[in-house]
């Protein structure tokens, strides 16, 4: 991987990001956060394309930032959507969609059914990362509370 | 309880989880001295009902209420600025009919926002321009496609400004009608400048209408147990793909059939 084009892909999605915090009217001091967990997201994913596959990058890139923005969330005071919202808006398949549409218009149907299938499953994938991390920080939660009840 | 139910339905109708404001109306109402609250709220309404405790007879007092959530849009910091004001009243810092004024104003805006101005259109239609801009650098755009699709998106969403000031129509047909505009304005550039990679600009025209945060709060919802909220936004948010993919794919049809792609 040419690590200028990584850089350039990071620079151009954190702008991409900061713009869609002002779209989601987000509170001021969560846009910049928000924008850097997007684009290093997005970075995460293009490695894990290139080595791995398609949905496992999608998965390690939403995972990456649903962590870091309940962390964040804790750090900020704010709900942890208003973080998140911003950073993901990155890895939604768009193109998925676009391409998909494409195939049907120009009636290819059998590749118009693949990309769709594709891009569900990457959507799949972004679902299983966001429900992974709600669950473990709804589990951390609990132990937190608990070990505090125990010490008082 | 009249604060409660407003504060559930500005965090419902600015986009917030279900569960965020079942827990904000029990932390306010428990905070105000009732013995038992139960919340139900679906992406649509919610329903309230609380027993005070009345210490001059055996008999605790019941009351129920309703609201009704007509429309959703996303704004953050709305949610943000409701979580902050139910926290100091649970806390006891701020009275209760300050909370009750605050969320009034911020439920008024909702229902009639104020007639933006000229300039302040202009300015807030340039969010959704940047960010498909800088999407269609993101997907392999060059410099051309940057520009097409900032002066694509920016009109689009202008336009969607100017008609939603007059007629609230449903995010369906609103994604419907959006889609259609920016299609149209991407092909006739096309025309235009035939070298155009129509590709890049129209994802990034995209990205902005995507429903990603109706996806998250989607799985939000069901992974908290709320199986109604959960598949109700899962199936605005097939809709909204629907509408897009619908949009697009008429006039891109039509482009096809014009020779023009």
């Amino acid at each position: 991987m040419d690590p200028l084009s990584l850089i350039f892909d990071y620079v151009v999605c954190f702008f991409a990001c900061f713009a869609f915090a002002f779209i989601l009217n987000a509170p001021g001091k969560a846009r910049i956060p928000a924008s850097h967990f997007g684009a290093i997201g997005y970075i995460i994913y293009l490695i894990c394309l290139e080595y791995i596959n398609m949905p496992t990058g999608f998965f390690l890139g939403t995972l990456f930032m649903s962590i870091a923005s309940e962390v964040s969330a804790r750090v900020l005071k704010m709900p942890a959507t208003a973080l998140a919202t911003p950073a993901i808006v990155s890895l939604v398949p768009g193109g998925g969609i676009y391409y998909s549409m494409m195939h049907f218009v120009r009636h290819e149907t059998a590749e118009g059914i693949a990309k769709t299938v594709e891009t569900l499953i990457n959507a799949g994938a972004m679902a299983m990362a966001l429900a992974c991390t709600s669950v473990a920080f709804k589990i951390f939660k609990y132990y937190y509370k608990k070990s505090k009840k125990i010490e008082q | 309880m009249d604060t409660s139910k407003k504060a559930a339905q500005l965090i419902l109708q600015n986009g917030g989880e279900t569960y965020r404001a079942e827990d904000t109306c029990r932390r306010i109402c428990m905070s105000c001295g009732a013995v038992k609250v139960d919340v139900l709220s679906v992406t649509t309404g919610i329903v309230l009902s609380v027993e005070f405790d009345d210490p001059d007879s055996d008999v605790n007092h019941f009351h129920t209420t309703v609201a009704r959530v007509p429309f959703r849009i996303t704004d953050l910091k709305a949610i943000e600025k409701t979580n902050e004001i139910s926290r100091e009243l649970s806390a006891g810092t701020i009275s209760v009919e300050k909370a009750n004024k605050e969320f009034d104003i911020m439920l008024k805006e909702l229902e009639e926002p104020p007639k933006p101005s000229f300039t302040k259109k202009c300015c807030s239609a340039l969010g959704p321009g940047f960010a498909s801009a800088f999407f269609s650098l993101v997907f392999g755009g060059g410099v051309h496609e940057f520009f097409v699709s900032f002066i694509a998106a920016w009109l689009t969403s202008y336009l969607s400004h100017m008609w939603g000031e007059h007629l609230r129509l449903y995010t369906f047909i609103n994604t419907f009608l959006s889609s259609i505009i920016s299609a149209c304005l991407c092909m006739l550039f096309t025309a235009v400048y035939p070298a155009l990679g129509y590709n890049f600009v129209i994802i990034g025209v995209i990205m902005p209408l995507v429903p990603g945060i109706a996806i998250t709060n989607a799985v939000r919802d069901t992974m908290n147990g709320d199986l109604v909220s959960g598949s109700v936004r899962l199936i605005e948010a097939l809709l909204i793909a629907i509408a897009i993919a619908a949009g697009f794919g008429f006039i891109m049809g039509f482009a096809m059939q014009f020779g023009i792609i």
